[in-house]
C-alpha cells in the first residue's frame, strides 16, 4: 500500500522526531536554504533575541559586522551600557518591522520621524533608540549629531553584509499620530511624555509586517542585490499589552502574526530564510524547561539548545576557526591600532628593551 | 623608619635616581624598588602573605633593583607605593585622537563622536586597564595597608616641536580641549581612589599645560628626544610632594639640592663632604 507520508523522511513525523525526544536530541530541525562559511559576514538586527545569535555567532569566530564599535578603552560591561556591540550598528532594539523600515528610509533619506526627541530634566533623549545613551545627552542638537553618525553606520551596513539576521520581536507599538513614526518605546516610559492627541496605540497585523519586511527588503536589495535575510522570530512574550486582551493572548496574537509572515517570506522569496527557535524554545518538546522562573526569559541553556541547531545545520560555520579576529570582543584591534599609531606598544620587545637598559643603568650602580 | 616598597617600570628609574641624592635629607625613610619595564610586572601572583614574581627574567630583574629579594611582603614595609605602570593621561590624549566627546570643542582629525558620559567611562575603564590597578588588585589579596600610586607624568612638551613625533598625542596637547582631557583624567583617577589607595597627582610645578610637562624635565637621551620619561630633577619634586603628603612631619628640604639651603650655608667642602655621606647611605640603603 502506498500512501504519500510512506517516503518522508523521519523528521516529518512526531512520533519519531518529537515524542520521546529530549531537547538535547532533538535534530534536523532547520534545512537551511544557504550554507554558511566563516567568511560570512553577518549583520544582526531585531529584538533583544537577536543579541544571542550575535554572540554565538562572535563566540564561534563567525564574521560579525560591527559597523560602530565602542572606544577600545571601554569595559565589556559599559559597552553594553551605551549600547555598543550588541547589534551591528547602536541603533538598540528594534521590535517591529515597521522600526526596521522606517530606520532604513532614515538612512537613505527617504523618512525623517517625527517627536523623535524626547526629553528628561533637561536631558535629551533618541526617541528612536532611547537605550543607547542611558542619562541622555545636553542638547537636542546633540541628539542629532549623534543620529546622523549612526545614520551613516546603518548605510554602511548593507553593502558591508552577506547576510542581514533579523528577529521579528513585536506587533504592538506607538507611534506618532500625524506622520506614522513607530517608536520602539512608548512615550513617557523612559522619558518624553505620552500625549494622546499625538500619540497612539497600533498592533500591526499580517499584511502590515508582511508588506513591511518586503519593503525593507527592497531597499536594502538596492545597496546590494545578493544581500540574503535570515529571519527569526523572538520566543520572548510580550511585558506588557496596550490591548484590551490578556497579555497571554495579546503574546499568542502577536508571535503567531509574526511566525506567521517569516514563514510567508521564506516561502516566497529565494533569498529569505526563516530559523526556526522560536518554534523549538516555545514547542511542546522543551517543555517550558528554558524559561526563566517568571516564564518570560530564555535561559542560557536555552540558547545554547538553539544554537546548536543552528551551528548542526552550518557545518562549515561550526567549524570556523580564528577567521574574524578582528571583531572578537573587546575591541583589542583598535586598542592595538592606536598604540601602533604611537609608535611603541607596551608588549613591543624593541620598548621594553629600552626601558630595561634604563633600569638596569639606574640600579645598577 | 617609616618603610616604603616601591613596584615601578621605566618611569620608577628618576624617582630611583633622585633618591640618590635626596634619600639623605630623609634618614628615617627607607626606599626599596622593585622594578621591570614596560608590562613585565604582570608577571606576578599573590601567595600566602607575598607577591610572587613568576616569570625568571622579571624575578632576576626585581632581585637587581631590590638588592635581593626575590619577593615582595608587605608586611615588610609601612607604605607601597606603585609608580608608571601605564596609568598616565597620555592614554586619554591617545583615545582623543580617534574619539571626541560632546564637551570637546575641536573638530580637526578623523573622529567619532561618543556622549561625555561615555568618553569619561571610556577613561575610567582605561585607568582601571592598567598594570596599576591590576598591581593593586593582587596586592589587596594579600594586605590592607595603604597603596599609593603616582601615575606615568605627563609627555614633554617637546613633542610639540618633534617633526616625527607623536601626532595624535601632539593633536590633544595643542587642542582647546586639553582643558576638558585633564579633568577627564582627573575624574577618572578621583573614581580610583579608595580609602585605602591614594593617587598621587603629577606635581604643578612640573607641567607645562593640562598635559604635557615641562621640558627642562625631560630626561636626557643621546639618540632621539624621549618624550615620555622624565629626570631626576622631577624625581626629587615627584618624592618630596609624596613623603609630604604620607607624612607631613617629614623633613627632607633642600637636601640633594645643587641650590639647597645647606649647600649655601656650609659652603664647597662641606657639600661635598654632605655629597659622599648620601652615596654611601643610599648604598648601605640598597644593600638590606
Amino acid at each position: 500500500m502506498n500512501s504519500p507520508y510512506s517516503d518522508l523522511p523521519s523528521r516529518n513525523f512526531w512520533k519519531a522526531a518529537i515524542s520521546g525526544q529530549s531537547p538535547e536530541t532533538v535534530s534536523e530541525l532547520w534545512q537551511p536554504k544557504f550554507r554558511f562559511c566563516p567568511e560570512t559576514r553577518f549583520a544582526t538586527a531585531g529584538s533583544c533575541f537577536a543579541q544571542h545569535i550575535a554572540r554565538y555567532l562572535r563566540a564561534r569566530r563567525a564574521t560579525v559586522v560591527d559597523l560602530e564599535r565602542p572606544p577600545p578603552p571601554l569595559s565589556a560591561a559599559n559597552a553594553l551600557k551605551y549600547g555598543y556591540r550588541l547589534y551591528s550598528a547602536r541603533y538598540g532594539n528594534i521590535y517591529t518591522v515597521r522600526h526596521l523600515l522606517q530606520l532604513t528610509e532614515e538612512a537613505f533619506g527617504q523618512f525623517a520621524p517625527s517627536d523623535a526627541i524626547w526629553e528628561r530634566d533637561g536631558r535629551f533623549f533618541d526617541a528612536m533608540r532611547i537605550g543607547v545613551e542611558p542619562a541622555g545627552l545636553p542638547s537636542a542638537e546633540a541628539v542629532q549629531r549623534h543620529r546622523q553618525q549612526h545614520l551613516a553606520n546603518v548605510r554602511r551596513l548593507f553593502p558591508r553584509s552577506d547576510v542581514f539576521v533579523f528577529t521579528l520581536g513585536l506587533t504592538e507599538a506607538w507611534i506618532h499620530r500625524e506622520s506614522g513614526t513607530v517608536y520602539p518605546t512608548a512615550p513617557g516610559t523612559v522619558a518624553g511624555s505620552h500625549r494622546p492627541d499625538v500619540h497612539a496605540f497600533v498592533n500591526f497585523g499580517f499584511s502590515d509586517v508582511y508588506e513591511d519586511f518586503v519593503r525593507f527588503r527592497r531597499l536594502a536589495m538596492k545597496r546590494n542585490p545578493e544581500l540574503k535575510f535570515l529571519l527569526t522570530v523572538s520566543p520572548v512574550p510580550l511585558a506588557a499589552t496596550a490591548s484590551d486582551k490578556h497579555v497571554l493572548v495579546a503574546t499568542t496574537y502577536s508571535k503567531a502574526v509574526l511566525r506567521a509572515v517569516a514563514g510567508k517570506l521564506a516561502e516566497t522569496f529565494e533569498n529569505v530564510d526563516y530559523f526556526p527557535s522560536f518554534d523549538f524554545l516555545t514547542g511542546a518538546v522543551t517543555r517550558g524547561a528554558f524559561y526563566t522562573e517568571d516564564a518570560r526569559q530564555i535561559t542560557e541553556a536555552g540558547v545554547e539548545a538553539v544554537m546548536r541547531l543552528f551551528f548542526e545545520a552550518q557545518p562549515a560555520l561550526a567549524q570556523a576557526s580564528a577567521a574574524a579576529v578582528a571583531d572578537a570582543p573587546g575591541g583589542p584591534a583598535g586598542e592595538q591600532d592606536e598604540r601602533r599609531a604611537k609608535g611603541r606598544t607596551p608588549g613591543d620587545p624593541d620598548h621594553e628593551a629600552v626601558c630595561e637598559d634604563m633600569l638596569l643603568d639606574a640600579f645598577s650602580r | 623608619m617609616i618603610r616604603v616598597a616601591l613596584l615601578g617600570n621605566s618611569h620608577l628609574v628618576n624617582w630611583r635616581r633622585a633618591w640618590r641624592t635626596l634619600g639623605a635629607a630623609y634618614p628615617d625613610v627607607e626606599f626599596v624598588f622593585f622594578a621591570a619595564p614596560g608590562e613585565q610586572l604582570r608577571c606576578c601572583e599573590p601567595q600566602g602573605d607575598r607577591l610572587v614574581f613568576t616569570r625568571e627574567d622579571v624575578a632576576r630583574l626585581v632581585e637587581i633593583t631590590s638588592g635581593g629579594r626575590s619577593e615582595l611582603i608587605p608586611a615588610d614595609y609601612d607604605v607601597l607605593c606603585l609608580v608608571g605602570l601605564g596609568s598616565g593621561v597620555e592614554d586619554v590624549m591617545l583615545l582623543y585622537s580617534r574619539w571626541r566627546a560632546d564637551a570637546h570643542q575641536s573638530r580637526e582629525g578623523r573622529f567619532r563622536l561618543v556622549s561625555d558620559a561615555c568618553f569619561q567611562d571610556a577613561v575610567a575603564d582605561r585607568l582601571n586597564a592598567s598594570l596599576a590597578v591590576a598591581l593593586v588588585g593582587k596586592l589587596r589579596q594579600i594586605t590592607d595597608k595603604a597603596i599609593w600610586l603616582a601615575p606615568v607624568p605627563a609627555p614633554s612638551e617637546i613633542i610639540l616641536t618633534l617633526e616625527d613625533g607623536p601626532a595624535n598625542i601632539g593633536l590633544a596637547a595643542a587642542a582647546p580641549d586639553a582643558l576638558p582631557l585633564r579633568a577627564a583624567y582627573d575624574e577618572a583617577c578621583r573614581r580610583l581612589a579608595a580609602d585605602n589607595l591614594i593617587v598621587l597627582e603629577q606635581p604643578k610645578a612640573t607641567l607645562a599645560s593640562p598635559l604635557l610637562s615641562k621640558d627642562e624635565y625631560r630626561r636626557p637621551s643621546k639618540t632621539a628626544p624621549d618624550w615620555s620619561h622624565l629626570n631626576d630633577a622631577y624625581g626629587r619634586i615627584a618624592i618630596r610632594e609624596f613623603l609630604a603628603r604620607l607624612d607631613p612631619s617629614l623633613d627632607g628640604q633642600g637636601a640633594g639640592e645643587p641650590s639647597g639651603r645647606r649647600r649655601r650655608l656650609a659652603g664647597p667642602l662641606l657639600a661635598a663632604l654632605w655629597s659622599r655621606v648620601s652615596q654611601v647611605s643610599v648604598r648601605r640603603i640598597s644593600k638590606r
